[in-house]
């Protein structure tokens, strides 16, 4: 045979197919075909010298001549730890497999903001860091480390945690039958987590405990992952909905979650697994009947996932006692059914929004249930228990009414602690009459259990007193200031920079506006007779931006989403620990028009024009678009910082503005309030 | 892809040889040896290693490269002994004890001319070359079945991926 070079290359490459003894016999006799298969041996070990020098995506396969992946944006090496491989992967972020400097595995789960996450995800994110940085149970995954990497719209969030390799109960359930041993032991060591969990000051509760999040481990021990929706009782407002629809129990809908709610969704989870039927099909009638187990198990699971969180155990303790007895083959019932609580429409209302969001359909977990009690065992009663204190901001001497379910039942004066209470008692309707803030302001703190202050609005009822409503539904951000509808206007615009796209849309809206120079990047835009807010806003929404707007001023600061969202977090913050901005002198109207101009100097016209002293330090750099006509100098000032992360202190003697990073100024904040508490 | 290997840490060899054998025999077929000649001076290279490897003979063991030196000094003591290939000898220069810094330069360029042609393939391309070369264990099969190609699909990828490298660097010396 005569073997072509296709035959030879595939030959190097161990991929030749062919009579493979034929073929070395021909190199072998031919020395021409012997210098050729050399020649392309050289060329062979340059391409795996190539291939070893070379990074491929640990994602898509493609290669990469950067940190990152240019088709598909993974990374290689964040943070130090290089990828090996990705184990999930969503429009925000992915959870790789990665090795530290030491070669140890690690989880690394991402969040990008380039696809903009909403503020929730990133919270859930941090909390999730949070939480694992302070929990130490063989069963949840070790904290590693949590870091940032990137600026503005690239900025990317990571937390390292010790990897669990393991098959999820709900990959498991595809290819196993569990049995009623199996169940009782799983059961067992997920209780023994949520007993750790609960002991803890303050409680901690898992909030999205399912068969996805409960991995099974080499060796058959179980672990609870993912703390993204992880709580500590009392330390915030439940108005979220965060959980896994059919696992969690209705009143979590409402944001209602206490000691009950983990041990109720291991229920769903365990009769998932038993039944092989979504949790929520089953729990529509709470009829185990169907539930091939012995009627010790059925009565403990019945109470496990009982509708009314009083007919259900205490906590995980509990119900790891009462686990312990079924063992021993004693019969555990659930109570008999109770009449809807005060919550239950609220947690109908937002279900349905849940589903009608999704297509589902109707919803008829209320359909009345068909009690199965035999025989009762002695379950201690949930004891009430305080879920929230409210501490009232009251000015000195003043005094407040505390109405729960329109009736009032105590007065409450400054500092004084009034306790939410669940248990025995579901979680009223609190309302708190007191007289009107000076200044005809109405913003009521709240301290809830744990330290955290919320502000809440008040509502004014006439001129005599002010009515806060206190409903764990806390808003969790401030009024934002929408720009007025305006002019329609015409857009047309081709690979434009968006800078002169907005500035266009400014002046012809009359809209005072400033654009940091981290926005960059062309635009292309048709509109047509589309008013001003809804054209700003369908612009900005395009590239994850979004605007601040004050009224004073009509000034338009432009900002990406996730950086307002954080920042009126902070914001929120800073109220509810009073911290009140220093009020800048009066000044003239200040008229700017600048293109990319530098920071310092913008900042330094506006100095000059209102008559200040202005003191900047090094390092304070950048450029900005500033477009605005007569505006008050001092809102204009503020907004150019605003849109650099700065802002500034004030000194009325000498006239002197002093520029800092914000968060450099918080830190003067705290450690001056940490010293005042010293004192 | 190198691996260093501790010394007297005998327990890796068979994963050693299973990851760089590929590499150690072509490097002596590139020498101009016959297949079963030169399969036969890779597993003796192995063998000498293993056995100054137990002797101690080592600070630190880096593979493949003192296989590939250590079979590359074996073939060309055989083709010195055999005379067969006097082209060859003449074209090759001998196996230094240590790398020379002229050839890492060269290899180096040669590298990023590699790098430079791949970069420009296509991405399905790039995909197969880094399943088969950069992945330990890589095969056409495996490239095959991950990116849902034909076996042969695949093998013809890799010929074009390789006529399309040795073009570029042709034109870029």
């Amino acid at each position: 045979m005569t073997p072509t070079r296709e035959d030879l290359e595939l030959y190097l490459i161990g991929e030749y197919d062919g009579d493979l003894a034929a073929l070395e016999t021909a190199i072998a006799a031919d020395p021409a075909i012997a210098a050729v298969l050399a020649e392309e041996a050289r060329f062979e070990l340059v391409l795996r010298d190539a291939a070893s020098a070379a990074r491929f995506c640990p994602a898509c396969g493609d290669l990469v001549r950067d940190e990152r992946c240019d088709a598909c944006g993974a990374a290689l090496t964040p943070g130090g730890y290089t990828v090996e491989r990705v184990l999930v992967s969503n429009a925000h972020g992915r959870m790789y497999v990665a090795r530290d400097a030491d070669g140890t595995q690690v989880a690394l789960k991402e969040l990008a903001f380039v696809q903009s996450p909403t503020l929730a995800m990133i919270a859930a994110f941090e909390r999730e860091a949070k939480f694992l940085r302070a929990l130490a149970h063989p069963a949840i995954p070790r904290f590693v480390a949590s870091f940032e990497e990137g600026s503005g719209v690239h900025v990317r969030y990571y937390l390292a945690q010790e990897l669990v390799s393991g098959e999820s109960l709900e990959a498991r359930l595809e290819d196993h039958w569990f049995t009623e041993a199996e169940i009782i032991e799983l059961a067992r060591a997920v209780l023994g987590v949520l007993v750790y969990l609960q002991s803890l000051s303050p409680m901690v509760i898992h909030r999205d405990i399912k068969p996805a999040n409960l991995l099974r481990r080499a060796d058959g021990a179980i672990a609870v992952v993912d703390f993204g929706a992880a709580h500590v009782q009392g330390t915030t407002a439940g108005s979220t909905s965060i959980g896994t629809f059919g696992y969690m129990p209705i009143e979590q809908l409402a944001g209602l979650v206490d000691a009950t709610t983990d041990p109720y969704a291991l229920g769903a989870s365990l009769l998932h697994l038993l039944s092989r039927r979504e949790p929520w099909r089953i729990l529509q009638g709470v009829s185990l009947e169907g539930i091939n187990v012995s009627p010790a198990l059925r009565g403990f699971l019945g109470k496990l996932v009982a509708p009314e969180p009083r007919d259900r155990f205490a906590n995980a303790a509990a119900a790891l006692a009462a686990l312990e007895r079924v063992a021993r083959g004693e019969v555990v019932t659930p109570n008999a059914r109770r009449r809807a609580t005060w919550w239950r429409p609220l947690a109908v209302a937002a279900a349905s929004v849940v589903l009608l969001g999704t297509g589902v359909g109707t919803f008829s977990y209320l359909r009345s249930r068909s009690s199965t009690s035999t025989v009762e065992v002695p379950v201690p009663t949930p004891p009430r228990s305080t879920i929230a204190t409210v501490r009232v901001g009251l000015p000195p001497g003043q005094r407040a009414e505390l109405v729960v379910d329109g009736k009032q039942v105590a007065v409450v004066s400054q500092g004084m602690e009034v306790p939410l209470l669940a248990g025995g008692r579901e979680i009223a309707l609190y309302e708190i009459t007191t007289p009107p803030r000076s200044g005809g302001k109405c913003v009521q703190q709240v301290t809830l259990v744990g330290g955290e202050t919320t502000p809440i609005e008040c509502v004014m009822r006439g001129a005599t007193s002010a009515t806060t409503t206190v409903l764990f539904d806390l808003p969790m951000d401030l009024p934002e200031a929408s720009i007025p509808a305006g002019k329609p206007i015409d857009l047309s615009f081709a690979k434009a920079p968006i800078h002169d796209v907005i500035r266009f849309v400014g002046k012809h809206c009359g809209l005072n506006v400033v654009i940091p120079s981290s926005i960059q990047g062309p635009v292309t835009v048709q509109l047509a007779k589309v008013p001003c807010d809804q054209a700003l806003e369908v612009l900005l929404e395009s590239r994850g931006l979004w605007y601040q707007y004050r009224d004073q001023g009509r000034l338009l600061r432009i900002a990406p989403r996730v950086e307002l969202d954080r920042e009126r977090v902070a914001q929120r913050e800073r109220m509810a620990r009073g911290v009140a901005d220093d009020v800048l002198p009066p000044g003239g109207l200040a008229s700017l028009d600048f293109r990319e101009a530098s920071l310092r100097d913008v900042l330094q016209g506006l100095a000059l024009a209102s008559g200040v002293n202005l003191v900047i330090p090094d390092g304070i750099e950048g450029k900005v678009t500033v477009r605005v006509d007569s505006a008050p100098w001092d809102r204009t000032f503020q907004t150019v910082l605003a849109a650099h992360g700065l802002w500034y202190r004030y000194r009325e003697n000498g006239k002197v503005v002093r520029v800092a990073p914000r968060v450099e100024l918080d830190r003067e904040d705290e450690d001056e309030r940490e010293r005042t508490h010293g004192r | 892809m190198s691996t260093v290997l501790e010394p007297r840490g005998g327990h890796d060899w068979d994963a050693a040889i299973r990851r760089h054998d590929r590499r150690v025999y072509l490097s002596v077929l590139a020498l101009g040896l016959s297949p079963d000649r030169a399969r036969e001076v890779s597993q003796a290279a192995w063998t000498r290693l293993i056995e100054q490897h137990a002797k101690g003979a080592f600070e630190e063991l880096e593979l493949p490269g003192l296989a590939i030196r250590q079979a590359r000094f074996l073939a060309f003591n055989e083709l010195k002994r055999t005379r067969v290939e006097a082209r060859v000898l003449a074209a090759v220069p001998e196996p230094a004890p240590v790398p020379d810094v002229e050839r890492i330069a060269s290899g180096r360029q040669e590298v990023e001319q590699v790098l430079a042609a791949l970069a420009t393939c296509t991405p399905t391309a790039r995909k197969v070359f880094g399943i088969v070369y950069a992945t330990p264990g890589g095969t056409a099969a495996l490239a095959a079945s991950q990116m849902g190609l034909s076996l042969q699909r695949v093998r013809q990828i890799l010929c074009e991926t390789r006529a399309h490298i040795r073009r570029a660097m042709e034109v870029t010396p």
